[in-house]
């Protein structure tokens, strides 16, 4: 635990609360200038997104930010940020990288009650940790998440449109992080201003992750040791003999 | 209830996935017999054979041991292995104790038993190291390709060990075990945390068995079956064998991918 930044050190009581809430939160990780930043960056991803997806894109959606944005794994895959990850799933992988930006008057895909897990699996272990980076403030009117606290335990049903959750009123460069068996859903934004966040999900190491992120990152030379942990270059089945021989050291 | 099922026998559906459900609760495994005909496997038994002693030459090349009796997938060889899923009472019991409609496969390898040796499986081990108590992520068996006796090298299984987070001590597992003993046909399911081992061949002949586990869909595969079976071009076409093999399961690999899939792609 030696190598732990400082600002990470949360008491037990921040994962206790995790566990029984279902989410927790750190606010002001990030400096607002630099949100801003990459909110301008990772926005300019939504045309070249919809040229690709065509009637299939979702409004507010960019998947793999990291595209747009060279700094973004230094920026946001590091452990400052995620040793609240590793804490409470142990060895993990990231499974998915995507952004989702709610424009002045609408909601989004994600604007309806939903689990990031919907596979059965152990009702006593968290396997899967999601996590959303605010690039802006987030409040009711600009359709702030909304999280149902104790959904996680439980796995049969889903509340229903009309239960009262709870919306948190957080600064931009705040971190939500939440068991991916939690209730949630993004509201409609009101204001005047898109609201926007990068969404991230965590696996336990023996899952398949959404995204085959060694292949898509098989270029990026800058990835640093834990930055290829995380992107699972060490996890990625063999898909061949010639990869399985190697792997086995012959 | 019984965990050893004849199905030549044309057992009842209701009362076998019944007593087979308790059995891999309680024992942690069951054995159906006559589940292929010898004739079925026998194709399979000799290219198994081959791919061993291919992938051992590969080894040696590199001055490395080769882990004798396993290869490195099955479905490198040949999709008549795959093919063994398209049995319906095959695929019934093994998926019975997952209740998963979209299993995976995690891993099909041989487990044969060199003459007058062991393989690399005669250490106790279970197949996967994560212990979620109830909760089964998936379910290992064992096909026979030979006669499985005693004298050469009978699977060994420690009956309830399932159970337990601690590995079993070497006294506990033999004073407890029991030997899997069968015929060419015959398959051995069993919970993938439960304690077992091969046992010494002291014949002068190979003692054929292949390996498989199926998991729940969000397990990774020891072997990326999709990439594979793809770049050699015998991607299979039935449903089932898709869903076994990874077509929908598989990471997107391009953001073309993400948007280009059918709207039945998912990670089920």
């Amino acid at each position: 635990m030696d190598d732990l930044p400082a600002a990470a050190m949360l008491d037990s009581n921040w994962f206790r609360l995790f566990h029984q809430r279902g989410y927790n939160v750190r606010e002001s990780v990030l400096p607002r200038d630099l949100c801003a930043a990459i909110s301008t960056d990772v926005l300019r991803g939504a045309e070249a997104e919809r040229a690709v997806a065509g009637e299939r894109y979702r409004n507010g959606v960019v998947t793999l930010p990291f595209r747009y944005r060279a700094s973004l794994s230094d920026e946001i895959i590091n452990k400052e940020i995620l040793w609240p990850v590793d804490r409470i799933l142990g060895d993990n992988i990231l499974y998915l990288f995507m952004s989702s930006f709610m424009s002045p008057g609408e909601g989004n895909y994600s604007s309806v009650i939903h689990r990031d897990v919907n596979s059965a699996t152990p009702a006593d272990r968290v396997v899967f940790v999601g996590m959303l980076v605010l690039l802006s403030d987030f409040q009711k009117k600009n359709g702030g998440t909304v999280f149902f606290p104790g959904s996680h335990l439980d796995d049969l049903c889903l509340p229903d449109e009309t239960s009262q959750g709870e919306c948190l009123t957080l600064p931009a460069g705040s971190v939500i992080y939440f068991d991916g068996r939690l209730a949630h859903k993004g509201g409609v934004n009101h204001s005047t201003s898109t609201r926007g966040c990068l969404a991230l999900g965590f696996c336990r190491d023996f899952m398949t992750p959404r995204f085959d992120f060694p292949a898509l990152l098989a270029n990026d030379e800058k990835l640093n040791i834990y930055q290829k942990k995380k992107y699972g270059f060490r996890n990625r089945p063999p898909g061949s003999l010639d990869e399985f021989l190697l792997r086995s050291g012959s | 209830m019984t965990n050893d099922l004849d199905l030549r026998a044309r057992p009842g559906a209701g009362s076998v996935a019944n007593d087979m459900a308790a059995a891999f609760a309680g024992a942690g495994f069951y054995i159906a017999r006559n589940v292929f005909e010898v004739y079925e496997l026998a194709p399979l038994k000799t290219i198994a054979g081959n791919a061993i002693e291919a992938e051992a030459l590969r080894y040696q090349a590199a001055g490395q041991p080769p882990p004798y009796g396993r290869v490195f997938t099955c479905l490198h060889y040949e999709n008549a292995f795959l093919e063994l899923f398209l049995n319906d009472r095959f695929y019934d019991l093994f998926c019975l104790p997952l209740q998963e409609p979209y299993p995976v496969l995690h891993v099909y390898t041989t487990s044969s038993v060199p003459p007058a040796s062991v393989n690399v499986f005669n250490q106790l081990h279970v197949d996967s190291a994560y212990d979620y108590g109830d909760f089964v992520e998936g379910v290992g068996c064992i096909i026979m390709l030979d006669e499985f006796t005693v004298s050469n090298g009978a699977t060994w299984v420690l009956p309830g060990s399932h159970c337990s987070p601690e590995q079993p001590s070497e006294s506990v597992f033999r004073e407890g075990a029991v030997r899997i003993i069968g015929a060419p046909g015959d398959v051995l399911f069993f919970h993938p945390r439960l304690w077992h081992r091969s046992g010494q061949n002291h014949t002068k002949e190979w003692r054929h068995s292949l390996s498989v586990g199926i998991s729940r869909p969000y397990i990774r595969p020891h072997v990326d079956h999709y990439r594979l079976l793809e770049s050699l071009g015998r991607l299979p076409r039935h449903p089932r064998l898709r869903q076994l093999v990874g077509v929908h399961t598989r990471p997107y690999d391009s953001l073309e991918d993400y948007y280009g899939r059918s709207p039945g792609r998912s990670h089920a």
